[in-house]
């Protein structure tokens, strides 16, 4: 995705970027983006809770109204409305991607390091 | 408070992720483009990484693919129009669960909320289309070659016939 901001950006076209990753944005270089702490799959909030997916739109929009320079990350504040432990279940894939499923070893060999 | 980017990953996967995943520094050569029009006046579109396409009409992004050869990701992208209906759309992704988004698009690809700030002239239009891509682009890497030379070229072609100052972006 940041591939693709600074792709649009650099053809003339003004972006904003909705992430919940901002340590990715603030290294590779990202045009604007607002930073919002929801899970993956949910950049804008909730499904058919259009009030919130607004709030968090307007944010974005300012963020493009206001930064005057690149690499401008804004935290947005508001609050995700879901446990930490539900919310790290509920975003994920029902099955392990392929990726996932390939690397396995290596990834509880990350976390075991982790603990140590 | 700072927004914390491992809030929603599993221990194992995000010690893998900054141990396997490294993100060029390219900050130095940020572009930037000026918006030229106040908020009320620019014309809007959307993009995602979510792997949103219509269903029964465009190809499903091709996971099935990338289940035989995981470190691949199917590049391509698809157009969505402004008037897509909410039953319309399916999700092609193998790296998050679709079920929210397939159910209400708009928490990736707002298009009703953009008709909305349309309608109450908070914005000055939305554009007649939208793109989605599927975000995951291989391993390691990723690859965006594809991107870079097809798919982005495309896209703002695309966005530049339909007279687009700005975009919002949401990665899935």
């Amino acid at each position: 995705m940041l591939v693709l901001a600074r792709l649009l950006e650099a053809g003339g076209v003004s972006t904003v970027l909705v992430t919940n990753m901002p340590s990715w944005a603030d290294v590779y270089g990202v045009p604007r983006a607002l930073a919002v702490e929801f899970p993956f799959g949910h950049a804008l909030g909730l499904p058919d809770d259009s009030l919130m997916q607004t709030r968090v739109i307007r944010q974005a929009l300012n963020v493009l109204g206001q930064a005057d320079h690149p690499n401008t990350i804004v935290d947005s504040s508001l609050v995700w409305p879901g446990g930490q432990d539900e919310w790290r279940r509920r975003w994920q894939p029902r099955d392990p991607s392929p990726l996932i499923a390939t690397y396995i070893d290596e990834i509880r060999q990350a976390r075991a390091r982790l603990s140590t | 408070m700072p927004v914390n980017s491992d809030r929603w990953l599993p221990y194992g996967l995000a010690a893998w992720i900054k141990e396997a995943w490294k993100v060029p520094n390219q900050r130095a050569t940020t572009p930037f483009t000026r918006p030229t029009k106040n908020l009320r006046d620019t014309r809007w579109a959307l993009l995602t990484t979510g792997g949103l396409y219509i269903k029964g009409i465009q190809k499903p992004f091709d996971i099935a693919r990338e289940s035989n050869e995981p470190t691949w990701g199917d590049p391509t992208f698809r157009v969505i129009p402004r008037d897509i209906r909410r039953e319309d759309i399916a999700v092609a992704h193998h790296h998050y669960n679709p079920e929210d988004v397939e159910w209400d698009f708009n928490i990736l690809l707002p298009i009703h909320r953009f008709l909305e700030l349309e309608a109450n002239n908070e914005i000055g239009s939305l554009a007649t289309h939208h793109y989605s891509v599927m975000g995951y682009q291989g391993h390691p890497g990723p690859n965006w070659d594809y991107w870079i030379e097809k798919t982005g070229p495309s896209i703002l072609d695309q966005m530049k016939s339909d007279k687009v100052d700005g975009v919002l972006l949401t990665p899935a």
